[in-house]
């Protein structure tokens, strides 16, 4: 009987390639949030996407230009009026859609939590050496697809992150959770690059 | 000094970090929708999604109106802004192994996956699959996911004329995502078309050699930024001299990417696949001559090929017909306008004076049928002539498919301006053992006699016949490429002669290949076909109801004229 099993496991394994099932997904839109910096101009985006992380709405900032002057007197408020008050905040008011949840790659914007109505979730790659804490939670993907991944939460979410961490491995299993941050990136350079040709053309 | 210091205390030296926001897109409808511009100042923002006419665009790049446009001129553009170039990018990327219900209209087959990676994985590569493996959709779905990736911004794909509308909705349904520009029309159209934004352009190859004798500076300035030329039909560059040949090195000059699609490289001489080779590898410098051996060894390993015999396991039983579209040449044009005219003066003749008849719609039905039938003669021929686009493009079929021995059906609704027609350009192209003809004013014994050397001489590749006739109890395995070239003026004739195509030839899964004239009669009519479709379904074994299917109302239709009901 578990020679039959195996047999039939082993072929399983071996079909791999072949077209993966996937389980019904629990509905969810995620709010992509991320910005970028070149010299002293940065820009923020945010893409929502539904849980296969096809995309929903996309809204990027205008590019922020900081004179040394600015960079003085903000000094390190700066991050906290910029990335956080005018990226972060105002971006995710903006969306039309409604999200339920945030992901970011910037630990700090853990705090926006405060005054968004969803939880905020701090994605990074897993690291095994890193320090472990009640906030955070491994992600992985049962296929060896994508690499395993780490997430914290604020701690206004604490009793959540158990069922969010499930969410999310439901769709890590079939789809790059993290990829959708490159999307915004590879979107935000295009138009910077067409925006610069587009001045230059009409100097 | 004083007025320094007001300037000072005037000046707020912390600047105020505004931050407007600009909403890209929303999902009405689950797919992406280009929302309202909320901001003004990035490039080109007015113009999202905008649909230009000539009219509005000759006012926008002369600042005056032009002069009265015609129905027909009246074409189409629309602009792209940076917000709609973006789309693209913000999609997942492709995985095959996830179903494929998420990303396609239709299950892609394992052989067309390996098609797509081995062209996402070239930056030169030679699709040399047989006809009817579904070139076009793998090279559809490679290009989509190469502008997923960020790895093309803009693409050019050159077709033969009477493949634009495969390709146009090949892109719709396949590519949706990508927004394409059809460049053709009337010179001064062009103009403006070269200059609009778009992920993808498509183009002639005739067209493209008329621009680049007479537009080479429009050209100069779209081949800058132009990251991939795609070749359908690619043997159309085979003479390196000519101006085609030239002018589509010209335009891929700076590009990046380069795939030619082809159901023929090798058969063709050794010239031929250098010239090929030359668009795909411009690095490459023919130095001396080269065997056909060094030839073969150059293509190789940039050329993917596979038979349709090979991957029969894979295809469905039913291949939908294709579609492909033709203009008609300057004589039949000429023609065509003529009997139209004619026929519609008749037409309204004879409404008058029948008005009043207890038969009118019998007699008026009839009638229209004729004209019908006239106008769909010339759309084959001109009636003093031989040659015709549909014709052209018939040889060029046959040579691919004869060269690698496959048998065909060509079906045609004439005898005259269709097997007679066609017959003779068999004859002179492939010889008169090549090919079998069966229509009605043949025999029994002659039929039977043309059916058995069909199926039985090896060198008689072709069976030309009426489709009315040749639908009696007819099988004819033997072939799985079969060409329709003309339409009936019921649809549900149409149909049911593709039914039975499918059912003769189920063993090898028979491609169809429907020809249809643009801006026509036959192009009425396919319109209606799509129409009734669903209808047809429903009747298709009713041979009653065939007849009633296509209304007196849809007759008028075809040719342009008004239902006018009976006086009573």
């Amino acid at each position: 009987m578990f020679v039959k099993f195996q047999k039939k496991f082993n072929i399983l394994l071996k079909n791999r390639n072949v077209i993966i099932k996937i389980k019904r997904v629990a509905k969810m839109n995620i709010a992509y949030l991320y910005y970028t910096e070149e010299n002293a101009d940065f820009r923020g985006g945010v893409l929502l996407t539904d849980e296969k992380t096809k995309p929903i709405e996309f809204r990027i900032t205008t590019e922020v230009s900081l004179d040394e002057l600015q960079k003085i007197i903000y000094g390190d408020s700066l991050k906290e009026v910029l990335f956080k008050e005018k990226f972060g905040i105002d971006l995710l008011n903006a969306l039309k859609e409604k999200y339920d949840i945030v992901l970011t790659k910037d630990k700090d914007l853990l705090t926006i939590r405060k005054s968004i109505d969803a939880p905020v979730i701090f994605v990074r790659k897993f690291d095994p050496f890193m320090a472990k804490d009640k906030y955070s939670h491994k992600i992985i993907n049962i296929y060896n697809k994508f690499d395993p991944l780490m997430i914290t939460i604020s701690k206004e979410d604490e009793k959540k992150l158990i069922s969010i961490s499930k969410a999310l491995n439901e769709i890590y299993k079939n789809f790059n959770i993290m990829e959708p941050f490159q999307r915004i990136e590879n979107a935000i350079q295009y138009i910077a690059m067409n925006e610069k040709n587009a001045k230059l053309t009409t100097k | 000094m004083k007025k320094m210091q007001n300037l000072l205390q005037n000046k707020n030296l912390v600047k105020n970090i505004d931050v407007e926001i600009i909403q890209y897109f929303s999902s009405d409808d689950g797919i992406f929708k280009i929302s309202e511009n909320l901001i003004k100042d990035i490039p080109d923002v007015s113009a999202v999604g905008k649909i230009y006419t000539e009219q509005n665009i000759q006012q926008l790049l002369n600042g005056k109106s032009s002069e009265k446009v015609s129905k027909k001129e009246q074409l189409e553009l629309k602009n792209l802004s940076l917000l709609d170039l973006v789309k693209p990018l913000l999609v997942p990327e492709i995985d095959f192994n996830i179903p494929s219900d998420l990303n396609f209209p239709h299950p892609l087959y394992p052989y067309q996956i390996q098609g797509i990676k081995f062209l996402i994985s070239n930056n030169f590569a030679l699709l040399a699959d047989q006809m009817g493996t579904g070139k076009t959709v793998m090279s559809t779905t490679a290009l989509r996911i190469m502008f997923i990736k960020g790895k093309v911004k803009k693409a050019l794909i050159i077709v033969p004329l009477n493949l634009i509308s495969v390709w146009e909705n090949h892109l719709k349904e396949w590519a949706p995502e990508l927004q394409f520009i059809t460049i053709r029309g009337e010179s001064h159209l062009r103009d403006i078309t070269w200059k609009l934004n778009s992920h993808i352009y498509l183009i002639s190859y005739d067209t493209l050699r008329g621009d680049f004798k007479n537009r080479d500076h429009l050209l100069e300035e779209f081949r800058k930024n132009l990251d991939i030329v795609i070749l359908d039909e690619a043997h159309n560059i085979k003479n390196p001299d000519a101006v085609k040949t030239k002018a589509v090195k010209y335009i891929s000059k700076f590009t990046k990417y380069r795939w030619a699609l082809s159901g023929t490289p090798l058969q063709n001489n050794l010239r031929e696949l250098i010239s090929l080779y030359e668009f795909l590898n411009p690095d490459y410098q023919v130095e001396g001559s080269v065997s056909q051996e060094e030839a073969k060894q150059l293509i190789q390993p940039i050329m993917l090929r596979r038979l349709k015999k090979d991957v029969l396991k894979d295809l469905p039983e039913k291949l939908p017909p294709e579609i492909e579209k033709f203009q008609l040449n300057p004589k039949q044009q000429k023609e065509y306008e003529k009997i139209l005219n004619t026929e519609k003066e008749r037409i309204e003749h004879l409404i008058d004076r029948h008005k009043n008849a207890k038969n009118y719609k019998f007699i008026i039905r009839q009638n229209l049928i004729h004209s019908i039938q006239r106008l769909r003669q010339v759309c084959n021929f001109p009636s003093k002539s031989y040659e015709s686009p549909k014709m052209d493009r018939l040889l060029d079929i046959l040579n691919e498919l004869l060269s690698e021995g496959e048998k065909v059906i060509i079906f045609t609704n004439f005898v005259k301006e269709g097997v007679e027609k066609i017959a003779h350009n068999l004859k002179k192209n492939f010889g008169s053992n090549s090919f079998v003809t069966y229509h009605g004013k043949m025999n029994h014994n002659q039929k039977k006699e043309a059916v058995k050397l069909f199926k039985e001489d090896p060198k008689r590749k072709i069976f030309l016949g009426t489709i009315v006739t040749a639908g009696e109890g007819l099988t004819l395995t033997e072939a799985s490429y079969s060409i329709f070239f003309d339409l009936h003026w019921n649809p549900a004739k149409i149909w049911q002669a593709e039914d039975r195509i499918h059912r003769i030839g189920q063993k090898n899964k028979v491609n169809i290949y429907n020809y249809v004239t643009e801006n026509t009669v036959e192009e009425h009519i396919l319109k209606k076909l799509e129409e009734k479709r669903q209808m047809i379904e429903n009747v298709i074994d009713d041979i009653e109801a065939q007849e009633e299917i296509v209304s007196i109302n849809d007759l008028f239709d075809f040719i342009g004229l008004e239902y006018i009901e009976k006086e009573d």
